[in-house]
């Protein structure tokens, strides 16, 4: 997080400097994130790696605790102050506009705010945390066009009344007018993706978008995003921590626990020959309509507090498979299992 | 009972899950539940109703779990509230048949109890019978008990035992039960992780040996892999203690794992309610096709196609006329939006509010706005 640091005069990872991948929109190396609290450091995140081409939704996936939020407020710079990042941690972004190490970047610098909303933009669960509700819809999508595309006011006008059409809210040059309490509540879901959208953004984060809605309504929002993303050639990364969802919506998924991600692969041979047994068991314990006669076989035991991280793999307490003095001692290696399949995990070493 | 005859009829046959015993636990007939809208002024009347439930029959077998499904604003929670008169029904009777008639706990002797008519001390004597599990194990302890006094509580409160030891006692079999150990009885909720507190609070619910347990939720906060061991939990307490559930969720996939039956609501109606697998899948009701093919699933040779559904759900305060599904229905006639669908047993066990669900069915009637769809 802080800019000023040297980046030579800190340790690297065996390997040396990792170089950025020209074909990717995004690349997470090793990321690492504390947060300072009243009993020292917290990791959150401890050594993160994935990445994404253009126009591809990853999914995000992990239950409470696992860092996905983190991860990608890492990557918008919107953590806390209270946040620590570690130096040696990459978050190369590449775009037609942008070449830069999102980590290196001061959260206020000039480079970063037009990044942040402009090129990489964020929906979240709540379409409310999303808007002000003091100034009409109509208002803020013209704010946000206007710092981040060179047009007047009437121009950003006609583009946010087009962002509205586009997202499917009826009578747009109305709901232009109207402030966000007007709206129910799956039009504010979409007012919000027209928001985030209307800065045309490179790559969209959505943090949980349609965990609070209705199924049908969630069908409607997931076939939306998707329709946005091939005609926008836009990249999505999508938190979730539900695995039908993820099935639907993403081309490769990467399962987080306790903040490292243990498996990532492209999204069917994920499901269909998941390798690391979080993955295994996760996959297990959902219950399934095509499955109804079987008992359904939970993970054992309760996920760690992040102040009480288990040493070596973070799973190990709670995996069936564990090889006492093994996994408990030393972080597993990632091994590549498949095309872009990759698991940490001693079983496969 | 004059009511028997406008009863569901279990299924003929079990789906899945604990075999139910086709005598009714409890029995709604014809419940309304309206909340006044204040009008502006001090004194002013007349601002309308929330017609949250609005004439809903059915029953519930004994050791069955009915499942409850719908969006939110449906009415589904407060079904199960106004069962359990933590909110009292505007209108009709819940039939309450007690396993045997107990000396002093409100059902009188031996027939069954209309729950709504119970008043002051007999409701609360009654209300060991019937316990609620709430969906947020977070909220719903309170953080200056012991796990001991949370679950003790109840008994204390209908005095049910009147020994320390006693009541220590038939706490720590329960907490055994629901998989809390000794230890965990003298510390308080912060301790503990979401599973273990929704264990308490089913503990709690257990305490006074209820027959019949409304589910609101009780898993939804839950991590997916905390929330399968609460499931086999709720299954295995079932089996043992021979409990009647009403299960209330929004996640479909749970509640078909659990629910022996599932009835789907929509604006305070119940429009569907039929064996598990026939309501999954063979659905009638053009709203459960809807709610149906939007369950988004890992299975990979499930095609996910959802039916699109014009606008969202309508205002309970403002329910729309006739069948309240006509302004969202993708097949919906002239007569939809005037008379309302009668309540009606399709097929043995499956219950469906259409007028046209057989049509619908045989393919005579084609959806009014399905691009791709020819219609015939």
């Amino acid at each position: 997080m802080d800019a000023t640091t040297p980046p030579a005069s800190v340790e690297r990872p065996p390997g040396g400097e990792p170089e950025p991948a020209p074909d990717q929109l995004l690349q997470v190396i090793d990321l690492k994130v504390s947060f300072r609290s009243d009993e020292g450091l917290v990791r959150a995140v401890d050594g993160v790696t994935f990445d994404l081409a253009q126009g591809l939704t990853l999914g995000l996936v992990g239950e409470s605790g696992s860092g996905k939020s983190v991860t990608t407020k890492a990557v918008m710079q919107l953590l806390p102050n209270n946040a620590v990042v570690d130096p040696a941690s990459r978050l190369y972004f590449r775009t037609e506009r942008t070449a830069a190490d999102i980590a290196t970047l001061a959260p206020r610098s000039r480079e970063m705010r037009r990044i942040r909303g402009g090129e990489i933009a964020m929906i979240f669960q709540e379409p409310m945390a999303s808007f002000s509700p003091v100034y009409t819809i109509g208002n803020q999508m013209m704010e946000a066009i206007r710092l981040h595309r060179h047009v007047g006011k009437a121009e950003a006008r006609e583009i946010a009344v087009d962002m509205l059409d586009r997202v499917g809210i009826a009578n747009p040059a109305l709901r232009v007018r109207q402030y966000p309490h007007e709206l129910s509540g799956g039009m504010r879901q979409r007012a919000m993706i027209a928001l985030a959208l209307s800065t045309r953004p490179a790559l969209l984060i959505a943090d949980e978008p349609t965990t609070a809605l209705d199924v049908t309504t969630q069908a409607q929002v997931l076939e939306l995003l998707d329709e946005l993303r091939r005609d926008f050639a836009m990249a999505m990364i999508f938190i979730t921590h539900d695995m039908g969802v993820i099935a639907q919506v993403a081309q490769a998924v990467a399962v987080m626990y306790l903040g490292r991600v243990v498996e990532r692969g492209p999204t069917r041979a994920l499901i269909d020959t998941p390798h690391h047994p979080y993955t295994e068991g996760l996959l297990r314990a959902i219950p399934r309509l095509d499955r109804l006669d079987e008992r359904l076989s939970p993970v054992g035991g309760d996920i760690p507090s992040p102040m009480e991280r288990p040493t070596g793999c973070p799973f190990h307490p709670r995996c069936a498979r564990m090889i006492a003095g093994t996994c408990d001692t030393a972080p597993p290696p990632s091994v590549k299992v498949g095309p872009d399949h990759h698991v940490d995990c001693f079983l496969y070493a | 009972m004059s009511t028997a005859s406008s009863m569901p009829e279990p299924a003929s046959e079990a789906p899945h899950g604990p075999p139910a015993d086709r005598r009714p636990l409890i029995e709604v007939d014809g419940l309304k539940v309206h909340f006044p809208i204040p009008g502006k002024g001090l004194f002013a009347r007349g601002g309308g109703v929330v017609r949250a439930v609005d004439g809903v029959s059915f029953a519930i077998n004994r050791g069955e779990t009915l499942g409850l499904v719908g969006e939110s604003g449906s009415g589904k929670t407060t079904v199960g509230r106004a069962i359990l008169r933590i909110l009292d029904p505007t209108e009709g009777r819940v039939l309450f048949h007690p396993e045997t008639p107990r000396a002093g706990n409100g059902a009188g002797a031996g027939g069954p109890v209309d729950v709504t008519t119970l008043k002051g001390e007999r409701l609360r004597r009654f209300r060991r019978h019937m316990q609620l599990i709430f969906q947020d194990p977070y909220a719903s302890l309170n953080p200056r008990m012991t796990v001991r006094d949370i679950i003790a509580e109840p008994l204390e409160v209908q005095g049910l035992l009147k020994s320390k030891a006693a009541i220590d006692a038939r706490v720590r079999e329960i907490a055994g039960r629901c998989k809390l150990n000794v230890e965990h009885l003298r510390r308080f909720p912060h301790a503990f992780s979401g599973g273990q507190r929704q264990r308490i609070c089913i503990a709690r619910a257990l305490v006074t040996q209820p027959e019949f347990i409304v589910c609101d939720e009780s898993v939804s906060a839950l991590d997916v892999s905390i929330q399968a061991e609460i499931l086999n939990l709720l299954m295995d307490l079932q089996a043992e203690f021979q409990l009647t559930y009403l299960f209330i969720a929004h996640d479909l996939s749970v509640v078909a794992h659990l629910s022996t039956r599932v009835a789907v609501i929509y604006v305070g109606e119940f429009v569907e309610l039929a064996p598990t697998r026939r309501l999954f899948f063979q659905p009638m009701h053009p709203y459960t096709k809807a709610l149906m093919s939007a369950v988004p699933t890992v299975d990979a040779d499930a095609a996910f196609d959802p039916i699109a559904l014009q606008g969202e759900i309508p205002n309970p305060a403002d329910a729309p006329s006739g069948c309240r599904f006509h302004t969202r229905c993708p097949y919906a006639q002239p007569a939809c939006t005037i008379d309302r669908p009668a309540w009606r047993e399709i097929a043995a066990g499956h219950f469906v509010a259409c007028h046209y669900a057989e049509d619908i069915a045989a393919g005579h009637l084609a959806p009014n706005h399905a691009p791709g769809v020819a219609a015939e």
